[in-house]
């Protein structure tokens, strides 16, 4: 009893979890919204003027606060969906041709080969045995 | 249609063509010897079933003491026997013998005999063999002719066929279906 529970045991490990595997959430939707420009960062201004221990010194940046017109400020752009890949006629794929090329090949050969006259019967004679088969 | 789908088309039907072939040429035309039996004896009168031990091979086969035909002779000389080769046998030979009351129920007695040896087939073709059965090869009782006494009555080796003669040979009677006869048999 213990090896099959070994074995159910491992059947089960081997078939995975029995559970539907959770779905992963759905992306969130796509707003297009004003978004005001980000100032860019200021890089730390590096002055020439060394500190006493000889490194340079770095200077703090300046950030200046101020309103934000969000009307004037431009929207991201959301570019529109690529339009999809243009589908090619079935008659421009070389994989319709091969296919047709091939049955119409074996249509005639296995027409010729049905309706081809068979070889001419054998004859028999008329005296008993009539015929008599050698290996 | 672009000569690259061309291409593409014929390199897919070439191999299928090719490998239909095969069942278009199958067929092969039969190879067969028709032994057509010529004699001034009558039937039933002089004899009424004649029996054919055969071998395959050069070799003239055993023919056992007693009557091993298969029915009644029916009808006038020439009498036809068609021999068939399945393919492994090129050659083969026997002994033709006719009885005088070979159904009576009592061994029958032997009227004639004749051994042909060596007879050959040839592949794919329907070849004929006319023997002669006279009557002065008959037996008198136990008593048959040797060689010695008449030429026409020795035995055959390695006879020469001629293509088969609808007009020499008689119609054929009894054909199998598919224009195939029983399956291999006869051989001692």
């Amino acid at each position: 009893m213990a090896h099959v529970s070994v074995v159910l045991v491992a059947a089960f490990a081997a078939w995975g979890p029995v559970a539907p595997p959770s779905r992963p959430a759905p992306p969130p939707p796509i707003v297009s919204a004003p978004v005001a420009p980000v100032p860019a960062p200021v890089a730390p201004v590096v002055s020439d003027a060394e500190t006493p221990g000889g490194a340079p010194s770095i200077a703090p940046a300046i950030i200046v606060r101020g309103p934000i017109d969000a009307r004037a400020t431009p929207l991201v752009a959301v570019a529109a969906a690529a339009p999809p890949p243009q589908q090619r006629p079935l008659y421009k794929r070389w994989q319709f041709w091969a296919i047709a090329g091939g049955l119409l090949t074996a249509a005639i050969v296995l027409t010729v080969a049905e309706t081809r006259p068979g070889p001419p019967p054998y004859y028999t004679g008329n005296a008993p045995p009539y015929s008599i088969g050698l290996p | 249609m672009t000569s690259r789908h061309a291409r593409a088309a014929l390199a897919a039907a070439l191999p299928l063509g090719l490998l239909t072939l095969p069942l278009a040429g199958c067929r092969d035309d039969p190879t067969e010897v028709v032994l057509v039996l010529e004699s001034d004896l009558s039937i039933p009168g002089d004899i009424d079933g004649l029996d054919f031990p055969l071998a395959s091979g050069p070799f003239a086969p055993s023919a056992p003491s007693f009557f091993v035909g298969s029915g009644p002779l029916i009808g006038p000389f020439p009498l036809s026997i068609g021999f068939i080769s399945y393919g492994d046998t090129d050659t083969f030979s026997f002994v033709v013998r006719m009885f005088r009351d070979a159904f009576q129920g009592q061994p029958p007695p032997l009227v004639i005999s004749r051994t042909v040896t060596d007879v050959r087939f040839v592949d794919q073709r329907t070849m004929m063999l006319v023997l002669q059965m006279p009557r002065a090869c008959a037996c008198t009782g136990s008593t048959c002719p040797t060689p010695d006494d008449d030429p026409q009555c020795a035995n055959i080796q390695t006879p020469a066929l001629v293509p088969f003669d609808p007009l020499v040979a008689p119609p054929s009677t009894m054909m199998a279906p598919n224009g195939r006869p029983s399956p291999p048999g006869g051989i001692l």
